[in-house]
């Protein structure tokens, strides 16, 4: 589990959800550094999950060096957002590169323009799909010259995740 | 050239007969086919439209058997195709029961000699209500006539007709980045006989000569 999804979780449990919190109380409750800690509540402050309020300002006695003036509070203001965070991130279905990936396993013998035409993406989108089907070695030019691309290695009906292959290919997921 | 599906009359009878075969209603049946000459655009249109709406599409073979059918068919639905017959047409059932979604048949003219494959087709259907298209070519329609049982479950038959004027003019429109004269539209209307493969050729060969001459537009004389 990643930091930001083991705050979440905690942060769901009742005795935090439902009340003003500072970043000392949560850091020692989870037992993370603070300066991380801080990082992950900005963030989920950025997407509107957490809102930072701040606290009373500390009599002078109270702050020095390595205290802070005033403390910062945080609250959840969105239980539901902060739930759907912690759900496994899952593909949409149908999306441009499955529709890409569908017609390029039916015509086995494919144009860019063909991709274009029957699945309706940008030119730039079917570029981008086909250079990174070239790189894990699914896909082949026709020739040296020619327009054509042939399907060589068929993975299945579900599309292969060849984000950002680096040249030369390597390893893609097939998400089976 | 630009790259866009064009809409043409026959595209839209093939929606239109597809969005006849969604329904829930009991009792009507879920088929239809659609044949025409090769060259009209048949498998075009219902990639086209397989890929934009997540329908399964299978490219039926000539030597395909029932067994071949349903292996390819749990194959695209995502499953691992079981060995037993029996057990392979209870998966495929139960994958399409599961999650309804459009069968497209093409190149139907092939099963029409092996029975198995008709009565499987059938069976599929009233079992699961999956809303099936047949594709086939010229006489498609003629063959499967000899299936009475089958054919009586077209709820939909479309015949792809050639393009004529007002296709053209619209395909040219949507493709070409020149424009045309009308009577270029009609000559190429005339030269093409209807087929999609000879308008694209044309318009092609058109807008070459057009950036050769830089000519604002092109007529008719253009196209000789």
């Amino acid at each position: 589990m990643s930091r930001i999804n083991i705050v979440a979780k905690m942060l769901l449990e009742k005795r935090w959800a439902d009340r003003f919190f500072t970043l000392g109380q949560l850091a020692s409750a989870i037992g993370i550094e603070r300066e991380r800690l801080r990082k992950d509540l900005n963030k989920l402050c950025r997407e509107g999950i957490a809102k930072r309020i701040s606290g009373k300002r500390q009599p002078k006695e109270n702050y020095g060096p390595g205290k802070p003036k005033q403390h910062i509070l945080f609250r959840v203001s969105n239980k539901k957002a902060l739930a759907e965070k912690l759900q496994p991130q899952t593909r949409g279905e149908n999306n441009a590169f499955d529709r890409m990936w569908f017609v390029i396993r039916k015509k086995r013998v494919f144009t860019r323009r063909d991709l274009i035409i029957l699945t309706e993406v940008k030119r730039e989108t079917a570029r981008w799909f086909v250079k990174m089907l070239r790189r894990a070695g699914i896909v082949a030019p026709s020739g040296p010259q020619s327009p054509e691309w042939r399907l060589i290695r068929d993975p299945g009906p579900k599309r292969p995740y060849v984000t950002n292959m680096k040249r030369g290919g390597g390893e893609y997921e097939t998400n089976h | 050239m630009k790259s866009e599906f064009v809409q043409i009359k026959n595209a839209r009878k093939f929606h239109q007969a597809a969005d006849h075969i969604h329904h829930k209603l009991k009792g009507i049946e879920r088929m239809a086919l659609v044949f025409g000459d090769p060259g009209l655009g048949k498998t075009e249109t219902a990639l086209h439209y397989a890929a934009n709406n997540g329908s399964l599409y299978i490219r039926m073979k000539k030597l395909m058997t029932a067994r071949w059918f349903l292996t390819e068919l749990v194959d695209d639905l995502g499953g691992s195709p079981k060995w037993r017959t029996k057990d392979l047409f209870d998966q495929s059932c139960e994958l399409l029961q599961g999650r309804k979604r459009t069968l497209i048949l093409d190149e139907v003219d092939y099963f029409t000699s092996d029975t198995k494959v008709t009565e499987t087709l059938r069976d599929i259907h009233d079992i699961t209500n999956t809303s099936m298209i047949f594709i086939g070519m010229n006489q498609a329609d003629k063959r499967l006539m000899r299936f009475p049982h089958l054919y009586d479950r077209f709820v939909e038959v479309v015949k792809f007709q050639p393009l004529d004027r007002e296709d053209v003019d619209l395909m040219v429109r949507a493709l070409s980045e020149v424009p045309f004269d009308p009577d270029a539209i009609d000559r190429i209307a005339q030269e093409s006989e209807g087929k999609i493969r000879k308008v694209i050729v044309l318009i092609h060969r058109a807008e070459q000569l057009a950036r050769a001459g830089r000519r604002q537009s092109i007529g008719a004389k253009d196209l000789k």
